[in-house]
């Protein structure tokens, strides 16, 4: 990451702690919701890289997230939100 | 969730299998093309399912083919499937009630009209009469009453006494009667002319002036009953058409004369006969001989036509018989030869005759010519005819 970004990027966060807005809009960040261990939504996503039933990653802005369970079902996939049916064991952030 | 549900059971969706190993691949195309895919999931054999609309599912085939991933219909649901299914056996019913209701439709048309019973009314003007009050290949029966297009067709066609019309399944028969229009012709102004020489028995002008009266002797082409004459001298002279009555006694006559010394053939017994062959005009003797063989014979000539299986042939046999005789003196006496004599006369005086005329009376005039030998015989006929032929006056 080169310096000029890492600038703009510290001068969002700064805006956003400041001002209070919510982050994943100002930073492009992906919002994860989670359902107990039967349904997770992730919002603000960039695709779907893998798929089976108890492996989904999905491409988010700077990395993706790893989903694990059994039975996951890509329930409804929008331009900017997943919804997956499943029983979750495990959501992991891979920077 | 319900409401999306119905919406997408009203709408119809499909249930794809996705084959191949770029699944996540075809799934974010989709996303990118914006074709709608969800309830994607993996079966317990390992076949990724998902689920798609049926305008989605055309879309995606591009999609499909770029990331290498066959896309095979699994279930279909919703209405429009529903209604395709349903709609199969209705199809039948639909078109056998089509046929029931078109059948009923062109039975109730009109197709041809006809017509019938006209001689000189054309039948184009009693079908043009009819297709102006609506009578016309292609109406409806329904709008037309029979006894009101009759009583109107008559009333259009003066030239008709009666009009019937009448529907025949989905044929219009128009008969028609015809008025007898009694056409007075324009006789021509004339005379009546004799036509021969008579003495007039009876004269009647039915129309125009006698200008002879009975026991008159007219010449040929003498005015019995004049077209043109006027009351007075004094009075405008009045043309019309002459008819009328002329009866007139003709005679004819027939002279012959008889002998009571003459020369009479008398046949002697022999004859010679002669077959020929007629081919068209000319003849080729094939037995006897081919010229007569007596100095003084008479001749009887037989002909034969050839048949062959009822086909008549060109080729005519022609039997000839030559009979010899030999003159001999006869006499008799003056009563038989005047008698002889009188029997040709008439004979040729009756030749004369014209047909259908009869003869009233036929008188003999007898004759002893100076060599005392010959009696010469006139035969007078006597008839009675209408001697009477019109002769039109040329326009003055």
């Amino acid at each position: 990451m080169t310096r000029r970004r890492e600038v703009a990027d510290g001068m969002r966060r700064l805006m956003t702690d400041v001002l209070e807005l919510p982050k994943d809009l100002v930073l492009d960040l992906p919002r994860v919701t989670l359902i107990g261990n039967v349904q997770i939504t992730l919002e603000n996503h960039r695709g779907v890289i893998l798929y089976t039933d108890s492996n989904v990653r999905v491409a988010v802005a700077r990395g993706e997230i790893v989903i694990a369970g059994e039975k996951l079902v890509l329930r409804s996939i929008l331009h900017d939100e997943i919804i997956v049916d499943g029983t979750i064991n495990s959501v992991s952030y891979i920077g | 969730m319900l409401f999306e549900r119905i919406f997408l059971l009203l709408v119809g969706y499909l249930s794809i299998r996705f084959q191949g190993r770029r699944v996540e691949r075809f799934i974010n195309l989709c996303l990118q093309e914006e074709i709608p895919v969800w309830d994607i999931y993996t079966t317990r054999n390992g076949m990724v399912v998902g689920k798609t609309s049926i305008t989605g599912f055309k879309q995606m085939r591009l999609v499909a083919r770029r990331s290498g991933v066959r896309v095979r219909i699994i279930r279909r649901r919703g209405l429009p499937f529903l209604l395709a299914r349903l709609w199969k056996p209705t199809a039948f019913v639909c078109g056998a009630f089509l046929f029931i209701l078109s059948l009923y439709v062109l039975g109730s048309i009109v197709w041809f009209v006809e017509v019938k019973g006209n001689e000189e009314v054309p039948t184009a003007t009693v079908l043009q009469a009819a297709a102006e009050l609506g009578l016309r290949p292609g109406v409806y029966r329904k709008h037309l009453v029979p006894s009101h297009l009759s009583r109107s067709l008559a009333i259009k066609l003066p030239e008709l006494s009666w009009v019937g019309v009448e529907m025949k399944g989905s044929c219009a028969v128009i008969e028609v009667v015809e008025k007898q229009l009694v056409t007075r012709k324009e006789k021509p102004f004339g005379h009546v002319v004799a036509a021969k020489s008579g003495v007039i028995t009876k004269i009647v002008a039915t129309h125009g002036k006698a200008m002879v009266k009975a026991g008159d002797t007219v010449e040929q082409g003498q005015i019995l009953i004049s077209g043109a004459f006027s009351a007075d001298e004094d009075a405008e002279v009045r043309y019309v058409h002459a008819e009328g009555i002329t009866e007139a006694n003709i005679w004819y006559d027939g002279i012959a004369t008889s002998s009571k010394q003459r020369v009479a053939q008398v046949r002697t017994g022999r004859q010679v006969i002669s077959e020929v062959l007629v081919l068209g005009d000319k003849e080729l003797v094939f037995a006897g001989p081919a010229a007569p063989p007596f100095m003084l014979y008479e001749e009887d000539c037989q002909d034969l036509p050839l048949f062959w299986r009822d086909i008549g042939l060109a080729v005519e046999h022609r039997r000839r018989i030559y009979f010899e005789v030999v003159e001999e003196m006869q006499s008799v006496s003056l009563e038989e030869a005047a008698a002889e004599a009188a029997r040709a006369a008439e004979e040729l005086a009756l030749a004369k005759l014209p047909e259908a005329v009869e003869p009233t009376a036929t008188h003999f005039r007898e004759e002893l010519l100076p060599d005392q030998n010959t009696v010469r015989v006139q035969a007078i006929i006597e008839t009675v005819e209408s001697i009477g032929e019109f002769v039109a006056l040329v326009a003055e």
